[in-house]
């Protein structure tokens, strides 16, 4: 720690007049006891700036001295990451990794704490660096501005203390679970969905860990994401910021730790509901006779990056159609039936021309509108393909002969076919 | 006997209701349970990656259910 010195190095006569600034009624005399007889290097300033939770006897100076000494990786700095590395950085964490691949968006601001409009198109982990450092200059941070992923997951994450698992992909969840069990490291899990928030620790060898919950990530266009289904904005504010309580209570080793529980947050009702979890002894990671002895990768077809994130494959096949080529046969004078299946309010901040709107939760009561189709075929499009996959196999199974899924939905459309087409 | 299900993220938006009730014979399994509730509303995958618990405890699909208990339907969420 740059410019510290032994607190039982001070003369007595410092620390008196350390505490006779203050007011004599706040107990900061407690305090100035255990400054004195705690051999721990901390200086005047830093004793001051985390005396409202050095007075804590659970945490007091020793506690302080571990989050100095803790290394934090955080995954994912988006709705939970942003709070979690506020919190830790403002508690005194002494390094925090930070990992991202993503750059500031427009739609990140309703949650994403740490970013301003002037921000946006900036990579998020040096915005998040340049915020955090002024905040706690003494604060260590490790920039990683790569997506974390079964191939790197080990390399970035050995040497923490503890992973905040803040990200919003199976993929780089499932990487983060396999790295963390494997190193022996503790991973804050929590996230994110609507209304609804989850939160638990994994410890390895104490407890369950995400595999042990949910043994493989669920088939695409199963689970909506954020961008698909929305999130209240201050959801990740409180599931974020219970992640950096657990994590500097397990630093600190204080309280009960969230291990063997998973907390569902109801943010609509307001309620706190408890899960026990145990460790699955068939888990393939964590079980009796594991089979998984490196990350598992997967293919993350369940979320939406930003620009450049699309594959390069162009395809146009039974059951699926890229927007570059599903253009060019529209452009050439093909007459292509499409089905757009995204809620009105959706429609009306971008659309393409000459396409039937029937929102996916009203198609099973209206599929009658669309009995000239089923031996056409129809392409079918939503914001970035998840639904329409659903609704294109719920079509196929109710008699529709040739449908295929827009892949990568509009978003894909205005970033690869028709830069017209806004985002949103 | 009667029991009732709580459903969270996927499965509420599948059946558009976060809880039912429902009367079955005894002898009945959690993954009885959730062929009764979802059928084939729900995909395998899903299934497979979804944590099933009973009274608030995280159990396996083979469990058997009793009469008041009170299933739950937990699928993975990936949002942060």
């Amino acid at each position: 720690m740059v410019n510290s010195m032994s607190a039982t190095a001070l003369e007595e006569g410092a620390v008196l007049r350390f505490n006779a600034e203050r007011d004599s009624r706040c107990p900061v005399y407690f305090l100035s006891v255990r400054f004195v007889y705690t051999d721990v290097d901390f200086t005047l300033e830093q004793a001051r700036r985390w005396s409202r939770q050095i007075r804590l006897p659970e945490i007091g100076m020793d506690g302080q001295e571990k989050l100095a000494g803790a290394k934090v990786a955080i995954v994912g700095l988006g709705g939970l990451g942003c709070p979690a590395a506020l919190y830790l950085a403002a508690a005194g964490v002494g390094t925090l990794g930070l990992i991202d691949d993503d750059v500031v968006e427009l739609t990140n601001l309703q949650r994403q704490i740490l970013y301003s409009e002037s921000d946006l198109g900036r990579g998020k982990v040096q915005v998040a660096a340049e915020r955090l450092a002024p905040l706690q200059h003494e604060v260590r941070i490790d920039m990683h501005p790569i997506r974390l992923d079964a191939g790197n997951a080990m390399e970035i994450l050995r040497g923490y203390d503890i992973v905040i698992d803040g990200n919003d992909n199976f993929p780089t969840r499932y990487a983060v679970n396999d790295a963390c069990v494997l190193l022996g490291i503790p991973n804050v899990y929590g996230s994110v969905l609507q209304f609804e928030g989850r939160v638990s620790l994994f410890v390895p060898g104490k407890g369950p860990c995400y595999r042990c919950l949910h043994a493989e990530p669920p088939p695409p266009g199963t689970v909506q994401n954020c961008a698909e289904a929305g999130v209240l904005g201050v959801l990740p504010g409180v599931v974020g910021s219970l992640q950096a309580a657990e994590a500097i209570k397990w630093i600190c080793g204080i309280g009960e730790p969230l291990t063997g529980r998973l907390l569902v947050i109801d943010m609509l009702e307001t309620s706190f509901q408890e899960f026990a979890v145990t460790r699955n002894p068939g888990c393939a990671l964590c079980g009796d006779h594991p089979t998984i002895t490196a990350p598992v990768a997967y293919t993350d077809t369940c979320t939406f990056g930003g620009d450049g994130e699309f594959g390069d494959e162009e395809y146009d096949d039974e059951t699926r159609i890229t927007p570059r080529l599903a253009k060019k046969r529209l452009d050439g004078g093909e007459r292509l039936r499409i089905l757009d299946v995204r809620e009105p309010i959706e429609f009306e901040m971008s659309r393409l021309p000459d396409v039937k709107l029937i929102p996916m939760g009203q198609l099973p009561g209206r599929v009658g509108e669309l009995s000239d189709w089923r031996q056409e075929e129809v392409i079918v499009l939503c914001h970035h393909g998840i639904r329409s996959e659903m609704v294109a196999g719920w079509l196929r199974r109710h008699g529709f002969a040739k449908v295929k899924n827009l892949d990568g939905g509009i978003d894909r459309w205005s970033a690869e076919a028709d830069p017209t087409v806004p985002r949103y | 006997m009667t029991i009732t299900v709580k459903l969270f993220a996927a499965y509420r938006e599948l059946l558009g209701k976060s809880e039912v009730s429902l009367t079955l014979r005894p002898g009945m399994t959690v993954a009885d349970v959730f062929h009764e509730t979802v059928g084939d509303k729900g995909s395998d995958g899903l299934r497979k990656s979804t944590l099933f618990a009973v009274n608030e405890a995280y159990v396996l699909p083979d469990t058997v259910v009793k009469d008041g208990d009170r299933v739950a339907f937990i699928p993975p969420v990936s949002g942060g």
